[in-house]
């Protein structure tokens, strides 16, 4: 008998999380439906008061699926940081048995997963058993999640860059969906390993304006909040269609890869924000004031923080960066404290004269200095002599798999060194 | 004239009268001390330092960590020649436990979102990287003392605060806390309260409520309007974490099969709870459950407690304290659960 399973969405992250369970025997996945007002107020009629706002919509989404789709078993990471992301699992299957819900939540360990735990979830959930088959299932599952979830990091972050060039508006929306769903029902690991060309050529397609200077925002804060497009009013294709470059902070792909301490560029951050916050204390707190000095050091023009309201980690980082603004903290910043009361009109009024904001400051801040320059990614899409081709030859269908992984790996291995040495220089002069 | 007469100006540090103070409060005036430092304790919360904290820190954060700013800026203000501000870091005590996230960058909090210009002195109680003496050590340092002795004067002030905290509960608790603090301006004045019940049946028909919540919240008089001292004249028997017996809180509380919680702040409130729902069920006959507003771990800690009340049938009140609250809606609260709980029972009792 398959058990059917589903978990929270967070975005286009559900493509991730699906990968990483569907090919497991034994194990049926509901995709989760998007999030939409309906859920989120259904979970937050439920939820305890000021508990912090992801709590109130996966729990929103959890009673959807009971009521809607007949679904009884949950996937829910939880932690053991300070922060309150590690009570949400046993609390909302608490609430939801005391509902009258017939519910099991599995847990997932993700607070560190070099130690394995996380394994033990996948491990209970398969049928198999023969002991040495099943980590057969659990490698593959990892696999496909780990390569989906490297490519929804790079198209969301195309998708950023290219938005606000874009000459037909609502190319790169459709683009993106499509190759999203592409990517949601692609299970051949062979040919996941040559999707990034079939994001090239999509996002090729897209007409856009070359050789302009648009305003640029980091948008960054707590994972959830950013991640789902729904929660924060999709504050990343607004920006686009102002004409604003967004240089989205945040993604799983990035939140795995540090769990695996092997994220090189959130360890340069957190050396970065050392002074100002010494220790990891949940949230992303430490990497938001990381964020912000980089950004400043590089020249943006503004930068976004979105945190639940009354988030605790994010809410000491704000208090630092007001704290320190005008200086030395002096890039013009805002913050989007969001829950079920947030309403789009407010946040546009609000984000339409940051904007204005931003330009004034181009031009009237003596602090600010014009380091413009164009993203890489749009040279290697745009400016390409050779047409992308989808060449398969017989031998790396055997070897790439294996190898691309490893290219992976002892490329950020290469970028750690690199960074390494970065620092040490700096240190010198 | 001999200037070794006069003795060396003493360091002055000042600690504001906030957050853990009220749990760790003479640990830290002991080991202070014990460093030849001159101790000063900011006033006892005011309406002026109230509205200071709220101004200072940003509208987001909690009453606790509100009035902590307030405290800072009162001590600053009234101590011009202050040479260090005491501000801890508590991360954990335990290997697998932490304090809540506010706590574990209060001292960058304070310094950057105040701008604070005068140094800050800082204990790290860190179990995750080293003892509680090293973190004694390293403030030692700062203060010019070599290792022995900042080691000494650890073991001393913890043996003086352990000794302390075996004699404190929660009816000595406010006034062994205010001793602490040598400065005539700053006594606490005591409030007297109309007695609410007739002379006649006073002592008649009492009650034991238990207040569960942080220390920073149920002995801080100003922020809860005085609930102790309101209780007591309505003929209730007070109970808080402090009177609970300290082998309560060996065994770790899970919260089911392969849960176990890891806020150390949170970690006695849930002990007492689970006391008093299992044995101690008999000793009380409601519980009060104070929270400020914005509190993270309490937020869920609270949903967990209330839940658990609600299966064993206690009667349970949550009070969520903030900056705004009127002293009027919360006395009708405490009345009408005070009456709700007395009529139930000593109903049963006369009509059996």
């Amino acid at each position: 008998m398959t058990k059917i399973i589903s978990f929270p969405s967070m975005g286009w992250s559900r493509i991730a999380f699906r990968a990483l369970f569907e090919k497991l025997p034994g194990v049926t996945v509901f995709p989760p439906p998007p999030v939409t007002r309906d859920i989120v107020k259904m979970g937050a009629k439920i939820s305890p008061e000021f508990v912090c706002f992801p709590f109130k919509v996966t729990l929103g989404e959890f009673v959807n699926m009971i009521e809607n789709h007949d679904i009884h078993t949950f996937v829910m990471s939880i932690d053991c940081g300070p922060c309150r992301l590690g009570f949400y699992a046993p609390i909302q299957e608490k609430i939801l048995k005391d509902l009258g819900y017939d519910v099991e939540i599995i847990p997932i360990q993700q607070d560190d997963l070099l130690n394995f735990k996380w394994t033990k979830t996948l491990l209970q959930l398969s049928n198999v058993t023969n002991p040495i088959m099943k980590y057969y299932d659990v490698i593959r599952c990892t696999r496909l999640a780990l390569v989906k979830m490297s490519y929804i990091a790079d198209i969301t972050r195309l998708e950023g860059l290219i938005r606000c060039r874009e000459i037909h508006k609502g190319d790169t929306t459709r683009v993106v969906k499509n190759l999203m769903d592409q990517l949601d029902n692609e299970w051949d690991l062979q040919v996941l390993h040559h999707f990034d060309k079939v994001i090239q050529t999509a996002f090729a397609k897209i007409r856009i304006k070359h050789d302009i200077e648009p305003l640029r925002v980091i948008v960054t804060g707590e994972n959830h909040i950013v991640m789902e497009p729904f929660i924060n009013m999709d504050i990343v294709r607004k920006f686009g269609e102002e004409g604003v470059e967004v240089h989205l902070a945040n993604s799983l792909y990035g939140w795995i890869l540090h769990k695996l301490h092997i994220n090189a560029e959130r360890k340069k951050l957190e050396k970065l924000s050392k002074p100002y916050i010494p220790l990891d204390i949940g949230g992303e707190a430490i990497w938001v004031v990381g964020h912000y000095i980089e950004g400043q050091n590089q020249g943006f023009d503004g930068f976004i923080h979105l945190y639940p309201f009354t988030c605790m980690p994010e809410n000491t980082a704000r208090g630092i960066l007001e704290g320190q603004s005008p200086d030395p903290f002096y890039l013009p910043i805002q913050f989007y404290s969001i829950d079920e009361h947030t309403g789009y009109e407010g946040m546009r009024t609000r984000l339409e004269s940051f904007i204005d904001l931003m330009n004034s400051n181009r031009q009237g801040n003596p602090k600010f200095q014009n380091k413009y320059r164009e993203p890489s990614e749009i040279k290697a899409i745009y400016d390409k002599k050779v047409p992308l081709t989808n060449h398969s030859p017989l031998f790396s269908e055997v070897l790439t798999p294996f190898t691309n992984n490893l290219n992976i790996l002892i490329s950020e291995l290469f970028n750690m060194k690199a960074t390494k040495q970065n620092t040490k220089g700096d240190r010198n002069t | 004239m001999n200037e070794s007469n006069i003795p060396p100006r003493k360091i002055k540090v000042g600690i504001p009268r906030a957050l853990y103070f009220y749990r760790y409060g003479p640990l830290w005036v002991y080991l202070l001390r014990q460093f030849q430092c001159d101790v000063v304790i900011s006033a006892p919360t005011s309406a002026k330092i109230v509205e200071d904290g709220a101004k200072q820190a940003i509208s987001e954060l909690c009453v606790p960590m509100k009035l902590y700013f307030g405290h800072v800026q009162a001590l600053l203000d009234e101590y011009p020649d202050l040479d260090y501000v005491f501000i801890p870091r508590y991360v954990s005590i335990h290997k697998n436990q932490y304090y809540c996230p506010k706590f574990l960058t209060l001292p960058e909090t304070i310094k950057y979102g105040m701008k604070l210009s005068v140094p800050i002195l800082t204990l790290e109680v860190n179990a995750k990287k080293h003892y509680g003496i090293e973190g004694a050590i390293e403030m030692g340092k700062t203060l010019g003392f070599s290792l022995e002795d900042s080691g000494k004067a650890w073991m001393v002030a913890l043996k003086k605060y352990n000794q302390l905290k075996s004699k404190m509960n929660s009816s000595n608790y406010i006034d062994i806390l205010a001793s602490l603090d040598k400065n005539p301006n700053h006594v606490i004045k005591k409030r007297k309260f109309r007695e609410v019940i007739p002379k006649k049946i006073r002592g008649k028909f009492p009650l034991s409520i238990l207040i569960l919540g942080h220390p920073y919240n149920v002995y801080e008089s100003y922020i809860n309007m005085h609930l102790i001292e309101r209780l007591k004249t309505l003929d209730c028997h007070i109970l808080t974490i402090e009177d609970t017996h300290s082998d309560q809180f060996k065994k770790p509380v899970k919260i089911n099969k392969i849960y176990e919680q890891y806020w150390q702040s949170e970690d006695e409130i849930l002990k007492t709870a689970r006391y008093y729902l299992n044995e101690g069920k008999k000793e009380i006959d409601g519980v009060i459950f104070l929270i400020s507003f914005a509190c993270g771990p309490d937020s869920l800690i609270e949903e967990l407690v209330m839940r658990d009340m609600k299966t064993r049938k206690i009667p349970f009140l949550t009070l969520i304290l903030d900056e705004h609250s009127g002293e009027s809606g919360m006395v009708t609260r405490i009345e009408s659960l005070v009456d709700m709980i007395r009529r139930k029972k000593y109903d049963s009792i006369s009509s059996s």
